[in-house]
């Protein structure tokens, strides 16, 4: 998967430092999250560890710039590192999914929003890139919904890698490739880059395959349940095997 | 979705802490490392759990259903039906798409739907101690690291011969 990343990186001229900026970015905001106690009631201790491991408090841009390529060694054009990749990780995660009526068995203090619809897409991995499904998926249902980007208060976007963001977010704000593989038109406005993984993604959480779904799910529904009344989220994952879901959730 | 439909709601759950390969949760395979989450899940709520729903991508030999095994670890009321759901990193994003849409018809009202990888603990086909040892050697920076695991590959690929 890696390697098909660089691909990406290097068909949509993303950069080392800006993959390393966003990195950089998702540490200090996850770091900032578990000072704050954002996680303390969405995590279960077990074996006495109450603590994601992965948010860095001794990053900086300056230690990432040193890192090697992991996957591209050879080329000299390389990107992609341990830095600004998601790691090998352990993990389990749940989440409720509930009618009304399955909401009155449920504490009345947990957070909770409305899923009001959901994408899914897939790409040809030979020709389209691996990871670029959710760049089909976001535009049909904002387009299905009549929303523009500027509509949504949050954008919880997986980070399998920086690199793979990064992509996503220049391919959506670029009309033909929106029209060719979305087949919608684009008039969603400018991407709200502030609004996105506000309390850091998988790059500094940690990313334990399927359970990364529920995670930023359960991340979501706490952080837009902080927000007014009305406002909405995407949730984005890319998948191995050319696949992307998105939802669209409203408090 | 239609509005004749019933609503769906998404409720925050819990998860264990993300942690490193060879970690806290190195002793745990995908099984026991679902329970915890499980259980502190299924104590919360007030009332029964409809059905529920989980799935791991690097799939654990011992277990076609996960989700079941998982349920029953748990020792939870047996009457609940699971299974198991796959989608690579969208696993449990789907599992949850998959449960709205029996929520929406009705047909339940309560989920609980989940993930989980013990990334620790893959397999690769091969047994489990000799799994270990090839993640490890795939994974070891420097030659030197690389030699020293070479050196202690395990002459019985079945068996304790592996190292610690």
């Amino acid at each position: 998967m890696g390697e098909h990343t660089e691909d990406m990186a290097k068909d949509w001229n993303i950069g080392r430092r800006e993959q390393d900026e966003l990195a950089l970015e998702g540490h200090r905001r996850a770091v900032a999250a578990q000072d704050g106690g954002f996680f303390a009631d969405l995590i279960v201790p077990v074996d006495g560890t109450s603590k994601d491991h992965f948010p860095r408090r001794d990053t900086s841009l300056e230690k990432l710039a040193k890192l090697k390529p992991v996957f591209d060694r050879a080329s000299g054009r390389g990107t992609l590192t341990a830095g600004n990749s998601s790691p090998l990780t352990d993990g389990a995660a749940a989440i409720w999914v509930a009618t009304d009526k399955g909401m009155d068995r449920l504490p009345n203090n947990l957070p909770r929003v409305r899923l009001v619809d959901f994408e899914m897409a897939a790409v040809d991995i030979f020709t389209e890139g691996l990871l670029m499904a959710p760049v089909s998926a976001i535009p049909r249902l904002l387009a299905r919904q009549g929303l523009k980007f500027n509509d949504i208060a949050l954008w919880e976007i997986h980070e399998a890698f920086s690199a793979q963001v990064l992509c996503h977010l220049k391919a959506l704000q670029d009309s033909d490739f929106v029209r060719a593989k979305a087949g919608v038109e684009h008039n969603f406005g400018t991407f709200p880059r502030e609004r996105m993984n506000p309390n850091g993604g998988s790059v500094a959480l940690g990313h334990p395959f399927a359970a990364t779904g529920a995670r930023i799910l359960s991340q979501a529904v706490k952080e837009l349940a902080q927000l007014p009344k009305g406002s909405r989220a995407i949730v984005s994952i890319c998948s191995d095997g050319g696949l992307g879901t998105v939802a669209l959730l409203e408090h | 979705m239609p509005n004749e439909r019933d609503a769906v709601w998404l409720a925050a759950g819990l998860r264990t802490p993300f942690v490193n390969v060879d970690g806290p949760f190195a002793h745990r395979d995908s099984l026991n490392l679902s329970v915890p989450v499980v259980l502190a899940m299924a104590n919360q709520a007030k009332g029964p759990i409809d059905f529920a729903v989980w799935g791991s991508v690097v799939v654990n030999l011992a277990y076609a259903n996960l989700a079941r095994e998982v349920w029953l670890e748990s020792k939870l009321d047996p009457h609940v039906p699971t299974y198991t759901t796959i989608m690579q990193r969208s696993t449990s994003m789907v599992g949850v798409f998959e449960a709205a849409g029996m929520l929406e018809e009705k047909r339940a009202s309560l989920a609980m739907v989940g993930g989980v990888e013990s990334m620790s603990r893959l397999q690769i086909g091969l047994n489990q101690n000799f799994s270990v040892w090839l993640r490890r050697l795939v994974q070891a920076r420097g030659l030197v690291k690389r030699l020293s695991l070479l050196r202690k590959l395990p002459c019985r690929i079945s068996g304790s011969t592996f190292p610690k």
